[in-house]
């Protein structure tokens, strides 16, 4: 879902490859590699909006709560960490977790992730 | 046979077993249903087989409510009714647009889509569209048909496509003119306006009507039913504003004629969805199919919405200038037949983005098709909730022949606006759960500009209700006004509630259900 995200809000997101032993903030933020000013200014615009604040670290335990998943989180493949935030941000929308930014529709997460980057 | 009633002398009396009041689709469906049997039937239609700018004066009102089409030009008084200018669009109710709906104050028909079905399949053939159980939609096949809207995969149980047929449009005027002129057992009086009820003492049955020309002479009809067919609007306003001979209206003793008026409030320019997937232009043209998305029953249930129709517009890469924008909502504007506050600032706009806005014009007219869409513009029209307080009303001045003008008070409830809310939210959710994009909302997080985007549909549905309590109704499950034995209702008036759908298709359903009951009645 996140490469369709990127395409949604023109951030290209390509695959780079295995990331080990990342902190979780740190591989969350670089799943933007090539849209990073984009990101970034919408996730100013999300702070702005008062959707989502805080450090890097505290965005990224919003992500995921979970310790024993942030941990899996941290060594997964970029293809099963995709598909995690993949999954979560469905799950935002099936349990109405959104955000308005500027008028735009975004999930808790995605909003996070954003304010992550802009963060960083 | 048609005949001219300006013709006719003076004190003129005809007779015959029904009346019909009004020659528009109901009026002419139900008129055709007796051709070739022995019963009598005469239809009185306020103008003559054309337009003409002096009948029309008498349709004249006001709009005293939210912005409305100037009523003299809204409804047709001629052979074939609005018809005349109808776009022909057929679809029937859905299931839940009969039901009592727990969120939606009274809601519910006296029955339900499965007792409207035949007659909907026998308005098939008067409409000239192919069968019922073409609006089934197939989904795996309807995809290969029109790549471009089948892309977006809702989930199946939240959001259905609808289809949609198109009758032509049929102007029944010119399609049953020569049906209704070769009839032996049918009159249509053109030029005859109803002007008086004749009624015995205690109103409860009427004997005869007085119908007058313009400019011209009286006469009288006698008949065993009458029916009332001139509209919704009209229907509401003659009830209210034709006395019987003791000076008395139907209007008095029932204060709901008129109330519940309803529209297909459509709220365009609410937001855009920018696709996950880019497809070209040409996916969406050359449809062999008319879709429209709308909520499933179970969906409109959860989220306790009204029915409503998405318009899901593919548009070009890149935003519109302002001067589109502008140009877009003058046009939107100037066709629901007002001009929007804002007026200057529009022009202004346009004449700043002079040269986008005739590439825009270009475009419109020439469709290039190697375009790809940047994103779809997103509105809905939608079922407007019963309201009592959004009505028809008699102003103080009389037409040219003495009959009160109407006054229309269209007015749209809280309901109707948080729908607003709810339903975009509820979209929101549905394409974020399928991954087919991101959705920017253009109006107000509460919807308090919900003005901005509102264009009325052409539906005028409601004021005469359909009810079988006389204390909630105007006329009961078979058309019949309450407390009169012998006087029914037809057209769009009687809808309770009014789903999203065109209402004319069921107009003629229900116009041909109302054939049968009162072949039932003569027998």
């Amino acid at each position: 879902m996140l490469a369709s995200l990127g395409t949604v809000l023109g951030l290209p997101v390509r695959a780079a490859g295995i990331v080990a032993n990342d902190p979780l903030p740190e591989r969350l933020a670089a799943l933007f590699p090539h849209a990073r000013a984009s990101a970034r200014a919408l996730g100013i615009a999300c702070r702005r909006a008062g959707a989502c604040a805080g450090t890097p670290q505290v965005l990224a335990e919003q992500v995921c709560a979970d310790p024993a998943e942030r941990h899996r989180l941290t060594r997964c493949s970029v293809e099963e960490l995709r598909a995690w935030i993949d999954a979560r941000i469905r799950a935002d929308f099936t349990e109405g977790r959104i955000v308005r930014v500027e008028g735009w529709m975004l999930s808790e997460t995605e909003a996070r992730l954003y304010a992550l980057v802009a963060a960083g | 046979m048609l005949v001219d009633a300006r013709t006719l002398s003076a004190g003129t009396v005809v007779t015959c077993d029904v009346a019909i009041i009004g020659a528009g689709a109901a009026g002419i469906t139900i008129a055709r249903e007796f051709i070739d049997t022995r019963t009598e039937v005469c239809v009185f239609e306020s103008g003559g087989t054309d337009y003409s700018a002096e009948t029309q004066m008498l349709a004249q009102g006001g709009n005293v409510g939210l912005p409305y089409f100037d009523l003299r030009a809204e409804r047709i008084r001629a052979l074939g009714g609005c018809t005349g200018h109808w776009g022909g669009d057929c679809r029937p109710l859905d299931p839940i647009d009969f039901a009592t709906r727990e969120w939606l104050h009274d809601s519910g028909w006296p029955f339900g889509l499965e007792t409207l079905k035949p007659y909907y399949e026998r308005a098939t053939q008067v409409l000239r569209i192919k069968p019922y159980a073409t609006y089934d939609v197939d989904r795996s096949q309807v995809q290969s048909q029109r790549p471009g809207l089948t892309s977006l995969r809702f989930a199946e149980d939240a959001v259905e496509l609808r289809r949609w047929q198109q009758s032509g449009p049929l102007r029944f005027g010119k399609a049953f003119r020569d049906e209704l002129e070769r009839a032996a057992n049918v009159t249509v009086y053109l030029n005859a306006n109803l002007v008086r009820f004749g009624t015995n003492d205690e109103g409860s049955v009427i004997d005869s009507i007085e119908l007058a020309v313009l400019q011209g002479p009286r006469f009288t009809a006698r008949a065993r039913l009458f029916i009332l067919a001139t509209g919704t609007i009209e229907n509401a306003r003659l009830l209210l504003g034709v006395p019987d001979g003791k000076g008395r209206t139907f209007g008095a003793r029932n204060d709901l004629i008129g109330r519940y008026f309803q529209e297909h409030p459509a709220f365009s320019e609410l937001a855009m969805l920018v696709p996950a997937e880019r497809r070209p232009l040409s996916d969406f043209r050359d449809e062999v199919d008319m879709l429209s998305f709308g909520f499933t029953e179970a969906m409109q249930r959860r989220h306790e919405l009204l029915n409503s129709n998405f318009f899901i517009e593919p548009r070009r890469i890149g935003a519109d200038p302002a001067g589109v924008v502008s140009l877009r909502r003058l046009s939107g504007a100037i066709r629901a037949g007002r001009l929007p506050d804002d007026l200057f600032e529009h022009i202004s706009r346009i004449l700043a983005d002079f040269p986008a806005v005739t590439d825009y014009t270009y475009r419109r007219i020439f469709k290039p098709t190697s375009d790809v869409v940047g994103y779809f513009e997103i509105g809905f029209a939608a079922e407007q909730a019963p309201n009592p307080d959004s009505r028809v009303r008699l102003g103080d001045e009389v037409d040219a022949l003495g009959i009160p003008r109407v006054e229309l008070d269209w007015q749209l409830a809280d309901i109707d606006r948080e729908n607003i809310v709810r339903t975009m939210n509820a979209l929101v959710q549905e394409v974020g759960k399928a991954g087919l994009g991101r959705i920017k909302l253009l109006f107000a997080e509460d919807a308090s500009d919900w003005r901005e985007h509102l264009v009325a549909s052409h539906h005028q549905m409601g004021t005469t209700r359909m009810h079988p309590d006389p204390k909630r109704g105007v006329v009961d499950e078979n058309c019949r006004t309450h407390g009169v034995a012998n006087l029914y209702v037809a057209g769009g008036s009687v809808f309770p509630t009014s789903g999203a759908s065109s209402p004319t298709f069921t107009i003629v359903a229900l116009a041909l259900r109302l054939a049968d009951h009162l072949k039932e009645k003569l027998a």
